[in-house]
């Protein structure tokens, strides 16, 4: 087990000072805000609107009428608001919202692959060589990470009192080990990245023609700019659908190029969903690590 | 007992400050900008990578408390609610350059701590560089978390609310971060 004191403390360096001139200055220019006049509010017309509204039994009962009908018309005229239950995508979104949500709560345990391909200025496409295969339970994950066809580690994470402990073997170094987290597998959880995408489908600006995605018909969603909320890194979402079972299918994350060593924009897929009883029974289980690794972390392994 | 005594004298002075700030007492300014602005210009650089910027950030949200503080009715502490305006707006300006590539490193803008000796801070500077270098290759998300926590002390509690999550994904990407830096530096982080 490692301890995170001593990153922490390394990164507590971290500091970016200002000078005193700097500091003096920018307090200077904050106690000019300090000398500003303040903007009065209009005080009198808000006191004026809380007596139309509030001051009579009449304008109350008039006031709720029309909350209700606001909500009532607003979902009835909403423009997905024509769907039958065969084409449940065309329902409002927070109908379709609650079936996907409900469809995944009824899943047990689900694989995906994971893989970045990164475009180029050009057009052209880059897939990344690592690439994951994940397989997630209610309170399990795995991970296996791939270079190109050649499998380099397997990561299991299984409870451990409030946090977990991920056992893991790389076949590349010949060492295996475990480590503690807190918390679980977190934003490399599928299932949790699933449930934020349907978060925000009713942000979603584009239905997504019907296509056919391993060999299921589907129907996808497509999310940008402001509907993605707080996440600065994504450009995109994309999420497809099986229109039977409702479960996710495909789901594309577009992200922003981060310079330094990515080439062009890199866009995240998850697909190959393989769910429930599809897995094997010892997909969660830590296998014994091969004869002759030996129990290190990969930093601690002699450089080469 | 005695970090619960300090904690909850700290706020007691934040409370009196801010009141003092609320009658326009210049003092209780400066108190609370040298109380705080040092760890927040370092949570700002360390998400903004960019010590002018990171210093623009801090003065913006001491111009937004000083014009809020009259209607500023305080949830959590002082230093948490500084915290979580920093980052939102290092966010902000994350978001409007996140097409440039980062801008390159500067030796001169960090400082070892001032608890080591003038030959450690010899010693730590290559690693320090690298450590920023590595801090700015971390997935944004991950990155506040763990700045945030590293430079303000705050709870995962309020960082799961400052980025609409669960606490334990705040934990998660917390732990996720350390992990990566640590494999990023190839073991090169004494034990």
């Amino acid at each position: 087990m490692r301890s995170n004191d001593s990153m922490e403390s390394m990164l507590r360096k971290l500091r970016y000072p200002a000078t005193a001139g700097r500091r003096e200055q920018t307090l200077q220019n904050i106690f000019n805000v300090m000398d500003e006049p303040q903007e009065q509010a209009p005080a009198a017309s808000r006191v004026h609107i809380g007596r139309i509204t509030m001051n009579t039994r009449t304008t109350r009962l008039a006031l709720a009428a029309a909350v209700v009908l606001i909500v009532l018309g607003g979902l009835t005229f909403r423009p997905f608001g024509v769907g039958g239950k065969d084409q449940w995508w065309l329902a409002p979104p927070a109908a379709w919202g609650r079936e996907l949500s409900s469809a995944l709560d009824t899943i047990k345990a689900v694989s995906c692959r994971e893989q970045t391909v990164f475009t180029a200025a050009d057009g052209s496409q880059h897939p990344s060589s690592t690439w994951h295969l994940f397989y997630v339970s209610s309170d399990r994950y795995r991970r296996d990470i791939y270079d190109g066809q050649v499998l380099r580690e397997i990561q299991w994470y299984v409870p451990d009192g409030d946090g977990m402990i991920q056992h893991y073997i790389r076949f590349d170094l010949g060492c295996y080990g475990a480590l503690r987290h807190e918390g679980s597998f977190g934003t490399e959880d599928p299932v949790e990245r699933m449930r934020f995408a349907i978060g925000l489908l009713d942000k979603a600006d584009t239905v997504l023609d019907q296509a056919i995605l391993d060999g299921r018909n589907c129907i996808g969603f497509e999310i940008r700019g402001d509907g993605l909320g707080n996440h600065p890194d994504l450009q995109v979402l994309r999420v497809w659908y099986d229109v039977r079972t409702r479960l996710p299918v495909r789901m594309e994350r577009v992200g922003r190029p981060a310079g330094g060593h990515t080439v062009g924009t890199p866009t995240t897929v998850l697909d190959h969903f393989t769910y429930d009883s599809q897995l094997p029974a010892d997909t969660f289980l830590p296998q014994a690590p091969p004869q002759g690794f030996i129990n290190a972390h990969p930093d601690d392994l002699p450089r080469q | 007992m005695a970090r619960t005594c300090a904690g909850r004298f700290a706020m007691l002075e934040d409370r009196r400050l801010l009141h003092r700030l609320r009658h326009g007492d210049k003092d209780a300014l400066r108190r609370i900008y040298e109380k705080y602005a040092d760890d927040l210009r370092a949570l700002a650089g360390n998400l903004v990578h960019d010590t002018a910027t990171a210093e623009d950030v801090v003065q913006d949200v001491f111009v937004a408390l000083v014009r809020m503080v009259p209607k500023l009715h305080l949830r959590r502490t002082l230093g948490a609610y500084l915290a979580t305006a920093v980052a939102n707006r290092a966010r902000d300006h994350y978001r409007r350059r996140s097409r440039e590539r980062l801008a390159p490193l500067e030796d001169a803008d960090y400082l070892a701590a001032d608890t080591d000796g003038p030959m450690q801070i010899v010693g730590n500077a290559e690693l320090l560089q690298k450590l920023r270098a590595a801090v700015a290759q971390l997935p944004y998300e991950q990155r506040e978390v763990v700045m945030l926590r590293v430079h303000t002390r705050m709870k995962f509690r309020e960082i799961a609310a400052h980025q609409e999550t669960s606490i334990k994904t705040a934990l998660s990407r917390y732990q996720y971060g350390l992990d990566k830096l640590r494999s990023m530096l190839n073991g090169e982080v004494p034990k």
